[in-house]
């Protein structure tokens, strides 16, 4: 599947793909074949989304990435746009839940996107939009049930002890914070479990749990 | 759905499958809705029609095989949505033994104490046991019932199916604790 951009979208990620306007005008026999477009929705979200996505949609080979600076490509307090727009175009679009700064997207991001267009080169409809955008951050996932677990312990619980001693848990903490970086578009947001203990577990895990529910629209 | 709370939803929907979830969708979808509600429906006339003593139904026939196999899947249903096996699959995977232990513990007792996975087994043995006691009836109403007796049985039997059908939408995957 070709992967296209409007208005320079590619950019935000770092990458080149063709200009899907150039390319309708001047060989709109290449859009024959499915096709992913980046859609930067700027402005008012909601407002963008029902202007221009309908007309986008029209070719049914179409399939549409949008984003945003902000989570959910802008909806995240408007869910019900979601879910109306999947319900109209099933399979065929998506709405990107981390955030895509202006300048350098973040690591995780860029690794995750130059997966996709990999994936694209041989993908065949339906999209799997899940190699761009896990739905279930698995690092996150894994902290979080390991500080529930830790909070309600209480303090000074063998499972504290444990969980000190193990190198595992080091690692799984540094790539979650990745993972909850990507989300917040924000290279130096810190969980702050510098120190894995009883009181910093309750805190951490709320947070992280905010993130799981954003994640779960 | 009344019954969890909204700021709930995700612990009971989070997608992550387990096996006892792919066998509520099999109970719910395949023989519930596709299967004995569909039939019922699609069937009602021919079964209404039929003679008293006709053969009982396929569908109608095979409840008590299905009922089993509910009954399993209501004994176990706690263990088998615990939070606890997600320790051993992902990155908590690869921590020491006995941290993994503490953790399992942890995370099922916090699973238990919570209450959700109790009151969705209380819900669903409730829609059990109303559906066994109408479903243990279908073989006398068809041996003797007329067309008036099996409307109103029939009627009574899909509400039932509905009621457990229901009662079988959650949980959908592992149960977060």
């Amino acid at each position: 599947m070709e992967l296209y951009s409007i208005d320079q979208a590619d950019a935000r990620f770092g990458i080149e793909t063709a200009d899907y306007i150039t390319t309708k005008a001047r060989q709109p026999y290449e859009l024959e074949r499915p096709y992913v477009v980046l859609f930067h929705l700027t402005g008012p979200a909601e407002t963008r989304v029902h202007a221009s996505l309908p007309k986008l949609m029209e070719n049914p080979n179409a399939h549409v990435l949008c984003f945003k600076g902000t989570m959910l490509a802008g909806l995240d307090k408007n869910p019900e746009v979601i879910e109306e727009m999947r319900g109209k175009y099933p399979g065929r679009v998506h709405f990107l839940v981390p955030p895509v700064p202006l300048g350098e997207p973040g690591p995780e991001l860029k690794k995750r996107m130059s997966k996709f267009q990999e994936y694209l080169k041989t993908a065949k409809p339906p999209v799997n939009w899940e190699i761009l955008d896990p739905k279930i951050r698995e690092y996150l996932l894994a902290l979080w049930l390991a500080m529930r677990a830790l909070d309600a312990a209480g303090p000074n619980s063998q499972l504290e002890a444990a969980l000190r001693k193990d190198p595992v848990l080091r690692n799984i903490i540094i790539q979650a914070e990745q993972e909850y970086q990507m989300l917040r578009a924000d290279p130096k947001a810190s969980l702050n479990l510098a120190l894995i203990n009883h009181h910093r577990a309750k805190p951490v895990a709320a947070e992280i749990w905010k993130e799981l529910q954003l994640l779960k629209i | 759905m009344e019954r969890v709370a909204a700021s709930e939803d995700l612990k009971v929907r989070s997608g992550i499958a387990c096996r006892a979830g792919d066998e509520r969708g099999a109970l719910r979808h395949t023989w519930l809705e596709r299967r004995l509600l569909y039939e019922m429906r699609a069937d009602r006339e021919v079964w209404l029609a039929a003679v008293p003593g006709a053969p009982l139904p396929e569908v109608l026939a095979g409840i008590s095989f299905q009922l089993e196999k509910l009954r399993v899947f209501l004994a176990s249903m706690i263990a088998d949505f615990s939070p606890s096996q997600l320790v051993d699959q992902g990155p908590l995977w690869r921590l020491q033994e006995r941290t993994k232990e503490l953790l399992r513990q942890s995370l099922h007792e916090i699973y238990v104490a919570d209450g959700l996975i109790l009151s969705l087994q209380a819900d669903l043995r409730q829609a059990i046991e109303a559906f066994t006691q109408v479903s243990s009836e279908a073989e006398a109403v068809w041996r003797e019932g007329d067309r008036t007796t099996k409307t109103e049985y029939l009627n009574l039997m899909e509400a039932k199916a509905i009621r457990l059908r229901d009662a079988l939408s959650l949980p959908q995957g592992v149960v977060l604790p």
